[in-house]
């Protein structure tokens, strides 16, 4: 005898299997708690990954650094060179170096990592000056009326002033 | 579900302490190589200042990187202290869990104190130093000027793997750890901080990293600084709870040893 099969679908069958929710097999047993700090250690990772693979490529002027740098720096700059650590042969009491030719400033030792001294010139001048915790020795030319700030570390420095048209004078800013 | 699983738990040890020696020892990792020359000519070439060449521009190791070690011994310093409850008997571990943890919060927070102000000394230099333009400015440069963010990123990457694994093995050896709020902070802490760490490394331009970096490392000397006063004061408890014991146990042996 040959067996009928009968393709058609009733109505009670296709109403028979109820739609499961989606449930990833890991996530359906942690708690709510593992959950939460599952989450928390995803977003972190993920936190990672942008902070390394999207780093600042930009060149930045060292001579006009970013304003949290000055902040910093306007809540502890560098202190200036007490006047009695400067000796020159070309200092008036007054404060004024009046150079003809050149003329070596000396200053002393002091406490601190990092010191300023603060020039202003008439004329036109060229600064020798040491690199602070360098033994190089940087020179820069000045323009007259210039004001000027020669970083000196915690050493003895001897710093070269040249005139380009003699005499020249040369304030110290306190 | 109750049982300890001893080898999962030493991988989460041996973890814990790697993150530690790599944070330790990154001084000799990072930086340390020369610099590109280059980079720092072409600075200093925009600041009308001749500075002979042949000086040596070296790359700076930084400080952030060690520092993380402040936060990520504290963890060490917790498992170390669970791990000893398989080794030592319960009562004696319960009685010096308290006073240990004191001792070495009292140490952490001193040694934190003195590495944030060496930390704050340093940013103070580096930045009192770019700003005195331009003699100052070019010292910046040769000594903290070429930063190896690449090398600190292949660390904290290194760290990053470490932490998560000491993670994921300590819950593997029992899941009721994530239940300890102080250990979960703590793990979230140091997650955290390396973020942190690589997120100021990358947020500015090359030549100012270091003083991120320094700001990184202050930052993490004031975390540990919090997280020793919050061990230190959790402690307390343990402690006076110990001395109640060990004196009713006095007393107990006392009464015992008077003849009726």
């Amino acid at each position: 005898m040959a067996v009928r099969i009968r393709w058609s679908l009733s109505e009670s069958n296709l109403k028979a299997t109820p739609r499961l929710p989606v449930r990833i097999p890991i996530l359906s047993r942690l708690t709510r708690i593992q959950r939460i700090l599952l989450a928390v250690v995803v977003v972190i990772v993920i936190a990672f990954f942008f902070a390394v693979g999207c780093t600042n490529g930009g060149s930045s002027n060292a001579a006009e650094p970013p304003g949290f740098v000055k902040a910093i720096g306007n809540l502890f700059g560098a202190p200036a060179v007490a006047r009695k650590d400067i000796t020159a042969p070309c200092l008036s009491p007054d404060g004024k170096l009046t150079i003809d030719g050149s003329c070596k400033v000396h200053v002393d030792a002091g406490s601190d990592d990092v010191r300023e001294l603060k020039l202003k010139t008439v004329g036109a001048i060229t600064v020798r000056a040491p690199v602070p915790r360098q033994d190089s020795i940087g020179e820069k030319q000045l323009e007259p009326g210039e004001e000027f700030k020669v970083a000196i570390d915690a050493d003895a420095a001897d710093i070269e002033i040249i005139c380009a048209d003699s005499p020249c004078v040369v304030s110290l800013v306190s | 579900m109750e049982r300890l699983r001893t080898p999962f738990f030493i991988c989460a040890m041996v973890a814990a302490g790697l993150a530690v020696l790599v944070e330790l020892g990154s001084t000799y990792l990072v930086g340390g190589g020369p610099a590109d020359p280059g980079q720092l000519a072409q600075q200093v070439a925009g600041f009308g200042v001749d500075v002979p060449a042949g000086g040596q521009v070296g790359q700076p190791p930084g400080i952030a990187i060690p520092y993380l070690a402040l936060i990520d011994v504290i963890v060490l310093f917790t498992v170390a202290l669970m791990g000893a409850g398989m080794i030592v008997p319960d009562r004696l571990h319960g009685r010096l869990q308290g006073i240990i943890t004191i001792i070495a919060a009292i140490i952490l927070i001193l040694t934190a104190l003195v590495m944030l102000f060496i930390a704050i000394g340093k940013l103070i230099l580096m930045v009192t130093l770019l700003l005195a333009f331009p003699f100052g400015t070019i010292a910046y440069l040769i000594i903290w000027g070429s930063f190896p963010r690449g090398d600190a990123a292949v660390i904290l990457s290194l760290l990053m793997f470490l932490k998560l694994v000491f993670a994921a093995m300590l819950v593997a050896a029992q899941q009721r750890f994530i239940q300890n709020k102080g250990l979960v902070a703590l793990v979230i802490t140091t997650l955290v901080a390396n973020v942190v760490a690589a997120f100021l490394h990358g947020i500015v331009p090359g030549i100012l990293v270091s003083i991120t970096d320094a700001i990184a490392a202050i930052v993490f000397a004031i975390v540990a600084i919090i997280w020793g006063l919050v061990l230190a004061i959790g402690s307390i408890p343990s402690i006076v709870n110990a001395v109640r014991a060990t004196a009713a146990e006095a007393q107990g042996t006392a009464q015992a040893a008077i003849p009726a």
